[in-house]
C-alpha cells in the first residue's frame, strides 16, 4: 500500500518538477541532467532539494 | 558586487523571503507532526506529553497554514506542491505508526479538503488581482 501511494505521489511531484526543469533556462550548478536524475530517482528528498534550490518554481522567473 | 552579496540580494527579495518562510513553517510543522516519535528517540522524558501521542487530526489541521499561505501568495501550483509534500509527510504515520482506526482514510480526506481549499483560495486571489 505504501509503495503504491508513494509511487503515485512521487510521479505527480516529479512530473511537475521535471516540467519546470525542462522549461527553465538556468539551474543551480548549470546542468539539467543531474537534477533530472535526482528528481526521478531520489523519492521525496530529491524533489524537496530541487524545490529548495529553485524557489522560482513558485513565483515565476522574475530575475531573468 | 561579490557572489555573497548577490546571493544575499536574491534571498532577501520579497518572493524569496515568502518562499523560505513557507518552507520553514512547513518544516517546523513536519517536525511537530512527528514530535512524539522524536521525543521517544531522543529520550526527552520531560516532553512526553499525551498530546503528542493522541489522534493526529489536530496536528494535521495546522498544515492548512502553509497550504493556504502558498495558495494566497504563490497560487495554484504552489498549493498543489505543498499539499503533495504534506501528504508524503503524513503517509508513514498513517501506515506504520497510528494505532487509531481509518488513519489512511482520515489523512486522505483531510488532504482532499485542504487541497481543494488551497485551490479555491488561489482562484479567488487570482480573480482579486485581475480586478485591481
Amino acid at each position: 500500500m505504501l509503495i503504491i501511494l508513494a509511487a503515485i505521489l512521487h510521479l505527480v511531484l516529479a512530473g511537475m518538477l521535471l516540467e519546470d526543469l525542462s522549461n527553465r533556462e538556468r539551474v543551480l550548478g548549470g546542468k539539467k541532467v543531474p537534477w533530472g536524475i535526482v528528481i526521478s530517482l531520489v523519492v521525496f528528498a530529491g524533489s524537496l532539494l530541487y524545490l529548495l534550490c529553485h524557489p522560482r518554481i513558485f513565483y515565476g522567473s522574475d530575475d531573468k | 558586487m561579490s557572489g555573497f552579496q548577490k546571493a544575499l540580494a536574491k534571498l532577501t527579495r520579497p518572493n524569496a523571503l515568502n518562499f523560505y518562510l513557507l518552507f520553514f513553517v512547513w518544516s517546523a510543522l513536519s517536525l511537530f507532526y512527528y514530535f512524539g516519535e522524536i521525543v521517544d528517540l531522543a529520550g526527552w522524558d520531560a516532553l512526553r506529553w499525551e498530546f503528542f501521542y493522541s489522534v493526529h487530526d489536530v496536528h494535521r489541521l495546522v498544515f492548512l497554514i502553509p497550504i493556504i499561505y502558498a495558495a494566497y501568495v504563490f497560487g495554484f501550483k504552489a498549493s498543489i506542491i505543498i499539499s503533495v509534500i504534506s501528504l508524503m509527510v503524513f503517509l508513514p504515520r498513517a501506515l506504520f505508526i497510528s494505532a487509531y482506526p481509518n488513519a489512511l482514510a482520515r489523512m486522505l480526506i483531510f488532504i482532499l479538503i485542504s487541497g481543494s481549499l488551497g485551490c479555491l483560495v488561489a482562484v479567488l486571489r487570482r480573480a482579486q488581482k485581475q480586478a485591481h
